[in-house]
This record gives C-alpha cells, sequence and structure tokens, in this order.
C-alpha cells in the first residue's frame, strides 16, 4: 500500500534525521570535553587596593595588562601568579581629562579614549535630567542645533529645537536665533548649537614614553575599541564601522561595514572579532583578518539571548565579555558562569556556574563581569563585582575537601549567592552545593517534590533557604532543626536585630534570617493617624482622588506587582498566622487594593503604560520619593534598603514638611518581612558545618555586603548606614521638586531619625511571608480583578476555595 | 447493457445519512488535529490573533482557520535552531524502541503462561496484575523513587526503561488473543514433537498476532507521551524525553510548541499507519477461522 | 474351536493389550500434567520477577508507611487510616473521581459501541477508522494548548459566543468537568470503537445470517446473537476505558494546576498535594485503599463475567 510505504520511508528518514542531528552534537561535545572529570575551579580574589575601574585586560607576550582607568597611573600585569604594578605616565593634554577605556600592551604602545571636560560644550547632566534625545542622520552624531540657556530661566520656544537632520528633546527655554549663537565652553545649563559641535571625546595611540599620537581615522566620534594580541588596533565608531589602525603610524583602513548607525562593542578573542547587538540582541563574529562574517552561530546566539545583558544604567555597557581561548574556542564569561564555544559548533559549554560564584554578584557598577582573560593552564582572570577573580581548576579541589554541604533554596538569589561565597573564602576546605528548586521553569510543585524525595531518600540538604515554602508545615513535619542550642554559637559578637534574624520562634528557633525589609506609610501631614489598616488607606486614596485627581503611587505602574507590594506591606491582615492567608478577608483585601489601583490611574488604562513587565519593581529611588515629584498625597510599599529607600523617605521628609511617614502600615502592629531564612534540615548529616554556614551568614564580613542593596541583621553591618557615607553611588540630588523644582539633595539620617527607626525594630513583632503558592494564587486572581477579567466575587471566591481546599488535605 | 439495480442505489441512499453523520463526526474530531497543525505554520504575528488574548487575558482568540502566510519558519526554528530538540527526540525515541522490545521478551511469553497453561492460582495471579496495571502512577510514586535511587538509577535512562518493562498493561492485553487460540492446534503441534517454545513462537505469536500489536501500539502511544515518571526521576536535562520537552516551553514560544506538537504526533501517526493494517489482517484471519 | 479360541485368546490379548495402553495413556499423561504444572514457570519467570521488584516492592513499601508516621517512620497503626477517612478533601477527591469514572465510562462505551455497530454495517471504513484514532497519538501538552485556546474565558469559542451576544460560558471554571469527560471521550472514541469492531467483526457472520433466515429482525440480531458474544470485549474495554480515565488526570492539571475547580478535582491532585505538603502517611493508607476499592471492583467484575461464559 502507497500510504504505507511512505509513512515507512519517511519515518526511516526522521529517525536517521534525529539520529544524525543529535550524533553529531554529542560529537561535538565530545571533541570538546577535554575538561577532566576530577576537580573544580577555585575562586581566588586577588587582593588588590585601590582598583576602583579596572581597564579591560589585554593579553600579549604572555603577559596579562590592565590600568586602573579612574586615575590612569597605575599599570598593572599580571604573569600568572603574581601582580606587580607600575607607573604609568600619560600625557594628557590637561586635568580636566578622564579616561574611558585604556588599553596598553606590555612594552607600551597602546591607545586611549577620553573625554576633554575643558572643551564640553554642554552639560552631561543637564541632557540626562531633562531627558533630551539626541538623533540624527549624518555621520557624525553630534548635534547640530545649540540652545542658549539664558541665566533668567525664562521659557523657551520648543520650534527652533528641530532642525533639519538633528532634533533635540524638548527644552523649556527661550532663546534667540540659533544660527547666531556662538559656540561657547559648558557652563550650568548651557546647551551650544553649532557645526562645530565637540564632545570632548578624543582618541589616541599611546607611546611608550606616555605621549599621544594622534590617529588619522576618517570619523571623529569613537565608540569603543580593542587591542589584539598581535598588536593590532580596532576600532568601532558610532556608525557602525570597523577600523584597523596600526599603532605606530595611526593609519587606519575601513575593516568593516557593520550596520549604519548602530554603536557597537567589540571584542577580540584570537582571530575573531565579537560583536554582541544590543538592539538585535544577537551577536555577530567576524574573522579578524578578512571581515568575514562567520555563519552557523545559532547555538551562540541561542545562549547570548538568555545569558548577555547590557548595563542601562551606565550607558549600554556590556555585563559580559569574550576571549580566546585554546584551540579556536572562545570563553564566555557572564553573571551565569563562564562557558566555552566553538565557532560554528552546536554547543555552549559552561565550564564555572556563575551561581555559587562570585561572577553572578552584582553592584551598582558591575552587573556582570566586565572582562575575561584566560591566563592558560585552565585559569582565567575576571573583573567583576567582587574585584579581579581568578578562577584556577584545581584537580584535587574535591579531594582537600574535607566534607560538604548542600544549600537548597527555591529561587536563586544574589544574596544567597554572596553568602555562600563568603562561606567559601572562610572555609576552603568545605565544598558547597548549591541548588535552586524553582530553576529552568520548574513549578513549584515539582521542585517541592523534588525537595521531599530527596530528604526521604537519604540526599537531604544541610541548608534550607526557607523563602517561598510552607515554613511552619516543615516544622510539624520535623523537618528542621532546632537552633536554640547553637544561637550563642552563631549569633555574631557585634550583636544582632533580633526581632528581625530570630523570628521563627514556635517553641525553639527554627531559622535566621539575613535580611528583611519593612513596610511603611506616607501621607500629608497630620493624616497619618487615620491610616491604620489598608481599608483606611483605601478611603483615604479614595478622597484624595476625588480632591486631587490622584492619589497614589506605588512606584509600580502595572497590575501584578500592584498586588504583590500591597500584599507585603498589608499582609499581616490577611495572615492566617503562618504562611498562609485567611479565605474569609481576601474579598476585603482585594476590594481595598481595587479602590487604590482605581485611585492611582485616574482611570487611565494601565496597559499604555510605557514600562514592560519586569521581574522585579522599577526603582529609581523609593515609592517615597514621588510624593513629592509628581503631586501624589498617598504613598505605601516596603523599605528594602537603607540608602535606596528609608534614606530616601527621611531626606524628602526633611525637604518638604508636607509630607510625614511612618515604619509599618499599621501604628499598632510592628510588621516586618524577614528575607533570607536559612535553616538546617533535620536529616542532614553535616550539621556542624550547616550551622557554621549560618554563623558566617550572619556574620559582619558577610552581612557587609548587604548594607547597601538590604537591610542586614547584623547591628554593625546595619548601623554603619548610619555614618556619613561619602561611598555612596547614590549620594547627590535623588529628584527635583515639583513645585519649586529644586533639587532634592540626598541627606544622611541623623540621631533623631535613627532613633526612630531603631525603636520600630526593637519592637518587632509580625512577620509576613508567604509560601509561593499563596502569593502566586493571590497575585494571580488578584490581577485578574483588577484588570477586569473577574469580579471581585470571582476573583475573591477563587482564591477563597482554594486556601478552603488546601486546609482540608 | 448493465441495469443498475434500482434496490442497490437505494441501498446506497439509505446508506447516505449514516455517512454524513460519520462525516460531521469525523469532522469534529479531527478539528483539533487540524487546526494545531496549521497553526504551527502561522508566522509570530498571525498567531498572536490566537494567543495573545489569552496570555494578556483581553479579547478573545481568533485563529486564523487557513494560514494567510504560510511560513516554516516555526519548523525551521525547531529543527535547526534548537539542538535540544534532537536531543529530546532522540531520548524518547530511544526509550520507547528499547522499552518496547523487551516489553515483547518479557511480556508475550507472561501472557501465554496465564492464557495456555491452567496452573495453581493463575486467575488471581491475573487479577493482580490488572490492579497493577489500573494503579495511578502517583500511588507508588515515592516508593518507586526509592527503589531506583537504591538501585543508584536515579537520574539515568534505566529509570524510565525498568519500570516500564515489567508494566502489567501489554500482558492484559496479549492475553486475550492468546485465549482465542484453539488448544487443538496446540495439542497436535505437541504430538509432532514440538516444545513448549517451539509452539510458541511458531503457533502462540503469528496467530496472537493481533493482541501483540495492540498492545506494542497501545503502548507506544503511552510511553511516548510518557510524563510523570520523566518528572519526577530524571533532573539532568540531556535525559529529558519529548514529552516534557513540550510543556516547558513556556509563553511566547507557541509556535514552536505546536511545531515540536506536529512532529511529536508523526512517530505515532506513522505507528498508526502501518500497525493498523496488520491489524486489520489479524482481525480478518481470526474471523476466517471461525 | 481353535478359531474361536484364537479370537478369544486374541480378544484377551488385545483387551490386556488396551489395559496396557490405557496404563500407558495414564502414566503419559501424568507425566504430562507434571510437565505442564512447571512449563508455565519458564514463561512467567522473567516477567514475573520483573513486576516483583518494580511494581510489587514499591507497593509494599507503601503499604508498610501506611502504618508509619511520615518522615520518621514510627509506627502508628491505623492513625493515618482513620485521618484519611475524616478528611474531607479525601472524600471530595473520592467523590469526584467516581461521579467522573460514572459518568465517562458508560458515556464513552455507549457511544463506542452504536458508532461501532453503524460501522460495522458499512465497507471502506478504514479512512473513518484512522480519523477517529488520530486523537490518541496527540501528546496532552498539545492538547491542553488547544483545549485553551478553545475554551478559555478568551478563547475562540467565548468569542463566537460574545460576537453573536451571548454570555460567555465558564468552560475551565464550573463547565470543567464537561470538559474533562468531552477531552476524555474525544481521545479514547477512536480505541474503542476499534475493539468493539474487532470483537463485532469475529462474530461469524453466519450465525446472524442463520438467525435472520429464521426471520429474526436486525434488532433481535443485536440483542440476541451480537451483544452476548461481545461480552469478552466488553471486559477488556471496560477494564481499558477505566485505565485511560485515570490519565485524565494529565490533563486537569496542565489545564489547572494543582488546585483546580471542585468539580474536577480528583484523588490524584490529592495525591500530588499531599506529596508536596509531605503527608507521606495519608499518602500511604489512601494508596492502599484505592489499590483495595480497585482489586474488589475488578474481582466482581471478572467473577461476573467467568459466571456468564460458563
Amino acid at each position: 500500500m502507497n500510504t504505507k510505504r511512505i509513512a515507512a520511508a519517511a519515518a526511516a528518514v526522521l529517525m536517521a534525521i534525529s539520529a544524525a542531528g543529535c550524533s553529531s552534537s554529542e560529537n561535538k561535545s565530545k571533541q570538546l570535553s577535554s575538561k577532566p572529570q576530577k576537580g573544580r575551579y577555585v575562586e581566588e580574589i586577588l587582593d588588590l587596593k585601590n582598583i576602583e575601574f579596572p581597564s579591560e585586560f589585554v593579553k600579549a607576550d604572555g603577559e596579562i595588562s590592565f590600568v586602573n582607568e579612574e586615575d590612569a597611573i597605575k599599570r598593572y600585569v599580571s604573569d600568572g601568579k603574581n601582580v606587580t604594578s607600575e607607573e604609568l605616565d600619560l600625557k594628557f593634554p590637561n586635568d580636566s581629562c578622564f579616561a574611558t577605556k585604556i588599553q596598553q600592551l606590555p612594552d607600551g604602545r597602546g591607545a586611549v579614549l577620553y573625554t576633554d571636560q575643558s572643551v564640553l560644550s554642554f552639560d552631561t547632566e543637564d541632557i540626562e535630567g531633562n531627558g533630551i534625545t539626541q538623533e540624527t542622520d549624518t555621520d557624525d552624531s553630534a548635534p547640530e542645533i545649540l540652545v542658549d540657556i539664558p541665566e533668567d530661566d525664562t521659557e523657551a520656544d520648543p520650534a527652533i529645537t528641530e532642525k533639519e537632520g538633528g532634533i533635540i528633546g524638548e527644552t523649556e527655554f527661550e532663546t534667540e536665533d540659533p544660527a547666531d549663537a556662538a559656540e561657547e565652553t559648558a557652563e550650568d545649563g548651557v546647551i551650544h548649537i553649532s557645526d562645530d559641535y565637540d564632545s570632548g571625546s578624543r582618541f589616541v595611540l599611546i607611546r611608550p614614553d606616555g605621549s599621544f599620537a594622534e590617529t588619522e581615522i576618517e570619523e571623529k566620534n569613537i565608540f569603543d575599541f580593542e587591542i589584539s594580541e598581535d598588536g593590532r588596533l580596532f576600532v568601532s565608531t558610532f556608525s557602525g564601522r570597523i577600523y584597523k589602525v596600526d599603532l605606530d603610524t595611526g593609519k587606519s583602513e575601513l575593516f568593516y561595514e557593520g550596520k549604519e548607525d548602530q554603536a557597537n562593542y567589540i571584542d577580540i578573542a584570537g582571530k575573531y572579532i565579537i560583536i554582541p547587538e544590543q538592539l538585535e540582541n544577537k551577536v555577530t563574529v567576524i574573522d579578524a583578518e578578512t571581515a568575514e562574517e562567520i555563519g552557523n552561530l545559532e547555538a551562540l546566539n541561542d545562549f547570548c539571548k538568555d545569558n548577555i545583558t547590557f548595563n542601562s544604567a551606565f550607558s549600554g555597557v556590556p555585563c559580559f565579555d569574550f576571549c580566546e581561548g585554546e584551540d579556536g574556542t572562545i570563553y564566555i564569561a557572564c553573571t551565569a558562569g563562564i562557558y566555552r564555544y566553538v565557532i560554528g559548533g552546536n554547543k555552549v559549554e559552561q565550564l564555572i556556574d556563575g551561581s555559587s560564584t562570585s561572577l553572578s554578584m552584582t553592584d551598582s557598577v558591575y552587573m556582570g563581569p566586565s572582562s575575561v582573560v584566560y591566563e592558560g593552564n585552565d585559569s582565567f582572570l575576571v573583573e567583576c563585582a567582587a574585584g579581579i577573580v581568578r578562577y584556577r581548576f584545581d584537580p584535587d579541589a574535591e579531594e582537600n575537601e574535607t566534607s560538604c554541604i548542600k544549600i537548597y533554596a527555591l529561587k536563586n538569589d544574589e544574596k544567597i549567592t554572596t553568602a555562600v561565597n563568603t562561606f567559601r573564602r572562610t572555609h576552603p576546605e568545605i565544598g558547597v552545593e548549591l541548588e535552586t528548586g524553582m530553576k529552568d521553569k520548574k513549578t513549584y510543585d515539582d521542585a517541592v517534590k523534588d525537595l521531599l524525595s530527596e530528604i526521604v531518600s537519604d540526599d537531604a540538604p544541610d541548608v534550607i533557604i526557607l523563602d517561598g515554602l510552607d515554613i511552619h508545615n516543615f516544622i510539624d513535619k520535623d523537618l528542621l532543626k532546632d537552633l536554640t542550642e547553637y544561637l550563642p554559637d552563631i549569633t555574631p559578637e557585634e550583636g544582632l536585630i533580633e526581632g528581625a534574624a530570630l523570628w521563627n520562634d514556635r517553641d525553639g528557633v527554627y531559622s535566621a534570617a539575613g535580611c528583611f525589609a519593612i513596610p511603611s506609610v506616607a501621607c500629608n501631614t497630620g493624616d497619618l493617624d487615620k491610616l491604620d489598616t489598608l481599608k483606611d488607606v483605601a478611603e483615604y486614596s479614595e478622597k484624595q482622588k476625588d480632591d486631587n485627581n490622584y492619589a497614589m503611587n506605588l512606584e509600580t505602574s502595572f497590575t501584578g506587582s500592584f498586588i504583590k507590594n500591597l500584599l507585603q506591606t498589608y499582609g499581616n491582615e490577611i495572615s492566617d498566622g503562618k504562611n498562609s492567608a485567611d479565605p474569609e478577608k481576601i474579598k476585603d483585601f482585594f476590594e481595598n487594593c481595587g479602590k487604590i489601583y482605581n485611585a492611582s490611574f485616574s482611570g487611565e488604562d494601565p496597559m499604555e503604560n510605557e514600562y514592560e513587565e519586569q521581574d522585579e519593581p522599577f526603582y529609581t529611588g523609593t515609592p517615597l520619593a514621588y510624593l513629592t515629584l509628581d503631586n501624589y498625597h498617598l504613598s505605601a510599599g516596603m523599605l528594602d534598603s537603607y540608602p535606596n529607600s528609608i534614606n530616601c523617605i527621611t531626606t524628602i521628609k526633611d525637604y518638604n514638611d508636607k509630607i510625614d511617614y511612618r515604619y509599618g502600615g499599621s501604628s499598632s502592629v510592628h510588621a516586618f518581612q524577614p528575607i533570607m531564612n536559612a535553616a538546617i534540615c533535620s536529616r542532614s548529616d553535616n550539621t556542624d558545618e550547616a550551622k557554621e554556614f549560618i554563623k558566617i551568614m550572619l556574620s559582619k564580613d558577610n552581612q557587609d555586603n548587604y548594607v547597601d542593596n538590604a537591610l542586614p541583621v547584623n547591628k554593625a553591618s546595619f548601623e554603619y548606614n548610619f555614618t556619613d557615607r561619602t561611598d555612596l553611588f547614590v549620594s547627590g540630588c535623588i529628584g527635583y521638586g515639583t513645585e519649586d523644582e529644586s533639587e532634592i539633595l540626598y541627606k544622611y539620617t541623623d540621631e533623631a531619625e535613627e532613633k526612630e527607626l531603631m525603636e520600630y525594630l526593637s519592637k518587632l513583632d509580625t512577620a509576613v511571608l508567604f509560601d509561593e503558592q499563596t502569593t502566586q494564587k493571590i497575585v494571580e486572581c488578584g490581577t485578574k480583578y483588577l484588570n477586569g477579567d473577574s469580579t471581585l466575587d470571582e476573583a475573591a471566591e477563587e482564591v477563597r476555595s482554594f486556601l478552603l481546599l488546601r486546609n482540608k488535605e | 447493457m448493465k441495469k443498475i439495480s434500482v434496490r442497490r442505489l437505494a441501498a446506497k441512499a439509505e446508506k447516505l445519512p449514516i455517512y454524513i453523520i460519520f462525516a460531521v463526526l469525523c469532522f469534529a474530531v479531527i478539528y483539533p488535529v487540524l487546526l494545531m497543525v496549521q497553526l504551527s505554520l502561522q508566522d509570530r504575528i498571525e498567531l498572536s490573533k490566537t494567543f495573545s488574548p489569552i496570555n494578556s487575558l483581553t479579547g478573545f482568540s481568533k485563529p486564523d482557520q487557513i494560514p494567510l502566510f504560510p511560513t516554516l519558519k516555526n519548523y525551521r526554528t525547531l529543527m535547526f535552531y534548537t539542538p535540544e530538540f534532537y536531543t529530546v527526540f532522540w531520548n524518547s525515541l530511544k526509550n520507547v524502541t528499547v522499552i518496547l522490545a523487551c516489553q515483547l521478551l518479557v511480556a508475550a511469553p507472561s501472557a501465554w503462561a496465564f492464557a495456555r497453561y491452567r496452573f495453581k492460582g493463575h486467575k488471581q495471579l491475573f487479577n493482580v496484575y490488572v490492579i497493577f496495571m489500573l494503579m495511578p502512577f502517583q500511588v507508588t510514586m515515592l516508593s518507586q523513587y526509592l527503589l531506583l535511587d537504591t538501585l543508584k538509577l536515579m537520574d539515568t535512562s534505566m529509570a524510565l526503561i525498568l519500570p516500564a518493562v515489567f508494566s502489567t498493561f501489554p500482558v492484559f492485553i496479549m492475553y486475550r488473543s492468546f485465549t482465542g487460540i484453539p488448544e487443538e492446534v496446540l495439542n497436535s503441534a505437541r504430538i509432532d514433537g514440538a516444545g513448549e517454545w517451539q509452539i510458541f513462537f511458531r503457533i502462540g505469536i503469528p496467530m496472537g498476532s493481533p493482541g501483540i500489536l495492540a498492545a506494542m501500539t497501545l503502548g507506544f502511544l503511552d510511553l511516548w507521551n510518557m510524563v510523570e515518571q520523566p518528572l519526577a526521576f530524571i533532573k539532568d536535562k540531556k535525559l529529558f524525553p519529548l514529552s516534557i520537552f513540550l510543556p516547558m516551553l513556556g509563553n511566547g514560544s507557541e509556535g514552536m510548541v505546536l511545531a515540536a506538537s506536529a512532529v511529536t504526533l508523526m512517530p505515532a501517526a506513522f505507528v498508526f499507519i502501518i500497525g493498523q493494517d496488520k491489524l486489520e489482517a489479524g482481525i480478518i484471519a481470526s474471523a476466517i477461522k471461525e | 474351536m481353535r478359531a474361536a479360541e484364537n479370537t478369544a485368546a486374541a480378544d484377551i490379548q488385545n483387551s490386556a493389550a488396551a489395559v496396557g495402553n490405557i496404563k500407558e495413556m495414564k502414566k503419559n499423561k501424568k507425566k504430562k500434567k507434571n510437565k505442564t504444572d512447571l512449563k508455565f514457570l519458564q514463561f512467567l519467570l522473567p516477567g514475573a520477577l520483573g513486576v516483583a521488584v518494580f511494581i510489587l516492592i514499591p507497593f509494599i513499601d507503601s503499604f508498610r508507611r501506611s502504618f508509619c508516621t511520615n518522615i520518621t517512620q514510627e509506627f502508628s497503626g491505623a492513625d493515618n487510616y482513620k485521618e484519611i477517612f475524616g478528611n474531607e478533601a479525601f472524600r471530595l477527591a473520592i467523590k469526584n473521581t467516581l461521579r467522573f469514572t460514572g459518568v465517562c465510562l458508560p458515556l464513552l462505551i455507549g457511544i463506542s459501541f452504536i458508532i461501532a455497530y453503524m460501522l460495522s454495517g458499512l465497507k471502506r471504513i478504514q479512512l473513518i477508522r484512522s480519523i477517529l484514532l488520530f486523537p490518541m497519538a496527540i501528546p496532552t501538552a498539545t492538547m491542553v494548548l488547544i483545549w485553551k485556546i478553545l475554551f478559555s474565558d478568551h478563547g475562540y469559542i467565548n468569542g463566537i459566543l460574545d460576537s453573536h451576544g451571548a454570555d460567555t460560558i465558564g468552560f475551565l471554571d464550573d463547565k470543567a468537568f464537561w470538559v474533562l469527560v468531552g477531552s476524555y471521550i474525544w481521545k479514547n472514541l477512536g480505541y474503542t470503537v476499534l475493539l468493539w469492531l474487532t470483537g463485532i467483526m469475529s462474530i461469524s457472520s453466519a450465525l446472524c445470517e442463520a438467525a435472520k433466515t429464521d426471520g429474526a429482525g436486525e434488532v433481535k440480531c443485536l440483542f440476541y446473537i451480537i451483544m452476548p458474544n461481545l461480552k469478552p470485549t466488553l471486559y477488556t474495554i471496560t477494564i481499558i476505558s477505566f485505565l485511560n480515565s485515570f490519565k485524565v488526570f494529565r490533563e486537569a492539571y496542565l489545564l489547572a494546576g494543582s488546585y483546580p475547580h471542585e468539580s474536577i478535582y480528583l484523588l490524584q491532585h490529592l495525591f500530588n498535594n499531599w506529596f508536596v505538603n509531605m503527608d507521606l502517611g495519608k499518602m500511604a493508607a489512601a494508596s492502599v485503599c484505592v489499590f483495595s476499592v480497585i482489586f474488589i471492583a475488578v474481582s466482581l467484575l471478572k467473577a461476573v463475567w467467568d459466571k456468564e461464559e460458563n
């Protein structure tokens, strides 16, 4: 029968294809797997002081060198074991130059991209602050128009900001005929229009004696450059082209045309130039000799889509790096780890897992490793938030370990990784395995089932991070060890904020929290007394909306986070005393959320908001910071870090006494949210090591890492924020007043404010914590209600029946 | 001159309403499959007509019944840009073929034993087999997990293969067709001096082939879609079968999910097409015997 | 006289030989019986061993667990059993499962029989048969996706209803039960029809024709000849459909998660959630109960069928 034959033939073909596809990828990976089976990569953070912004690594003549871009006075060279430094004597034309990027070969030749502020013709801060965008279609991306801002700040005529070929956003200042305006030097608030616009950016070659030499590149505005190991210099410009420049003579030739007007960072890895394209979310690789594009990069592009990010807060600086490996491979360093890829192959192989090393650490400057270089002999140098780190493969690493602990967390988090790293550094003889339950889109159910199977089959984790899990059920089932006997040992000598750390005290202490957050509410001065419950807040917001059109901003503009935020801030009202919710209180909760939501948007369609859905709320300051910015009169939310949250609201209150705030959503309850709750599993074999982990998690050494982005429980770390922290990046202007538009300058907390905070913290009594299933259900149904997809009754009933059913089981 | 019998026409006309009913029935049955296949040929923009109302909860899903801009892009992405796909497909294929082959080796003799030999307690034991077949997976999930862990088979293909090989389901299906073989045939073979295994191979298997094929066909479909066991026993992504690869593709890649579904469907369809004829032959043969 | 003597002697000889033969035959029979007593083992043993290891042992472990506490495994007697019988969720799950089985099994068997009977009178049914079989090949995840497209609150069917001004139907909420029943029937119709057809076609047409010449009508033929002969087929179909009715959990889970609408909260949902909550004792006790119930049901069914056969 014909159909039968066709079917059989097709089946055979399909089998053949799949077998071929599979075996070829297996083969490729076999070729690559020169990685030995035993041992692992050991991390070592190099002890190099005073290096704030190291440049990218340059490898040449067996040496790896980098420069501290901050002051550009020292050059560091590593030979694989030691790092030595030597003085740099770069002859900048004047003192107001700062380097954006420097690379220098061991023989002294190099290049530098720097900005000469003395020739700047507008104040960059103005551009950022007024939201002026640059868009031109000429070769030079320089704006063509200068707008002179008169000193008396009168209104500007926006029409003159448009001129053919160039648009500079909207300004609010009047001016005279722009064509007559002359080029002037930078002054506060002056934007100059001229044909000879100069951004101050300079690109020059460095001679061994430190003097500069000009290049002969056609285009003036250089975006990025890179020097290869054999001394070739490649330069990428704002127009998307790449030029090859001779390091000695400065002569340049066009090397690669690229995409028009798309400025890209470039990376040289051996005989390839790698161009990550942020907008297209893909990576182009060209041959460093012939400029030919390499194809067959689907595996690489797939990998990059998921793992490569750019730091949007820092003008799109890449948070990853490529470097050359052995035998035509390239290495990729990103927060997910260090990977190896053969150009044209179909597998990107992981060598070092980022989640359990410093690679995944981020801070305000580094959102990922910025540079990586392969030193040879299975050793890497990486620049990342932790500093300059070396990863060396140690085949005996596992043998040197006397024991090993396993840490389980439902969702991984940087705070956990930081604690793991601190632990590793302090106890290199104890191996650490970090297991994430809900990775790879695994559901909560499956993750917990896995955990349970492991516990029952004697493969129990030693430390369990309880966030999101059904904590009280774990305690009921005797899965957690009572930590009371360990308390004297694990409590750091500096002391803990005990209400926050040791809250889990149902006849015994079952976990210790590493960080916490506190809810707060703010409104017009004098009205705080009226706000005691969520219902009060809802009614107040309705009244404010009637009076003032807008009532509230929770700094998140989309419904998912809206519900979640209110759930955290006023969660104590619907909590059932454990980590679930009271089924009968859901309806009121949703109703109040709905009122507040309507008051916040005054009927606007929230879907029209330009912010895209994100996992984390979108922070620029705190919810309360918006109070003065946009005429809002009410705000509530969680304060989860000192510089970014707590200190912002104290500053704003000082600035504007029309607003008053309170810690805690309600005056009678001192609620808080414990984060990173570490517990020891009762079925663990390594209780001593697990106890060590918790001890180190609470120690000042580790907790100091949390001072910027979280509220640490270690007293000394917490109180570090009471000092005037000049090291803070956020200091300076945090916003603008709406009435007089003057700057709000960040002010450190004074003693009274600190006392107020500590008083609240000393009386913490209600931990608000929901398990993942409950949170998901409430957020899901609440969002449906806010979007109008369900009625209040339907949404509440769905949550209610879920909770009741769960209780029945 | 051929006279077309009026009666024949009438008889055919009588059957017409039945054919119409069946046409409607078949359309209703096949519509979801057709929907899936033709959706897999739509590009992302066209697919958003179907999926964005469901994902964003506004408006109603209006799938285009025929792709207006048919494209093979989804298949291309799947076949050429998704290396994992080959791995999972091959895993499924490998697992299922191995399991089926071993089931044949193990279950057919067991069914033969139940069918032909009235040993003591065979009824009770068979009942127990049936009940084991009916137990849902969740009932013994944890205990099976522990057993596999003790045998150090966790996170290997064997964790999926071994328990499935000894499933009692094929025994049940094959039993029926083995009981249908008349005893005289076997006895005459015995008198001719054939050994029990020879009888099994030369007579039992050919005559019981409808049952064996039915067991293999049903078994294939069941195993091809096996979901709970891999989720519970396999953690290594390289060993995942196709059946759990599909649910793991999230929102946004619906095109690829549809293409992957169509491709998943194909082997099962082949099994039908090839197996059906043999089944039919077997049915006819057994009918003639009567 | 000699001839008679000879015949008598021959007779005696013959009968002696006959007796001898009978004796031998008896001996042979005994031998055969002994041999067959053990022959089955060589066929049964490998399978039985595997079943014992991979299915029986886990079940015995479950049985043991049903009498112990959760994680610590201390003996706790019938505590778990007491707990589950008082457990509301358990009762709900049993009620739903029974309701589901009680609704969809007869529906499926009945509808498929009608279709099979109609098909048996037609020629060239191969295409129809193949089409009906198709749904069985579709992976569950795909099916769920299609159901979502068709039945979700913003799905295709609701869209059609809405455009005609009718109210939308909450297919996946309160009507979820019927969606599940429909999904079950859609999926299993093909194979059940095939099984019926196999049964119907194996009934010799001669029987029915003979009856017809005796004056019986189509209907009598159906009720008195075909149906009785289909009892074995019915048994097989019932068991298989029963088996497949458990598999519907997968769809329910992928569609509605672990806490679906009350009407489709089945036994496996409960097992799943007990597992997640680490209520292992309850899980084990409930499994033992489920096993017992199925055991009784199947034994009853078999007993009825065997009686009919005799």
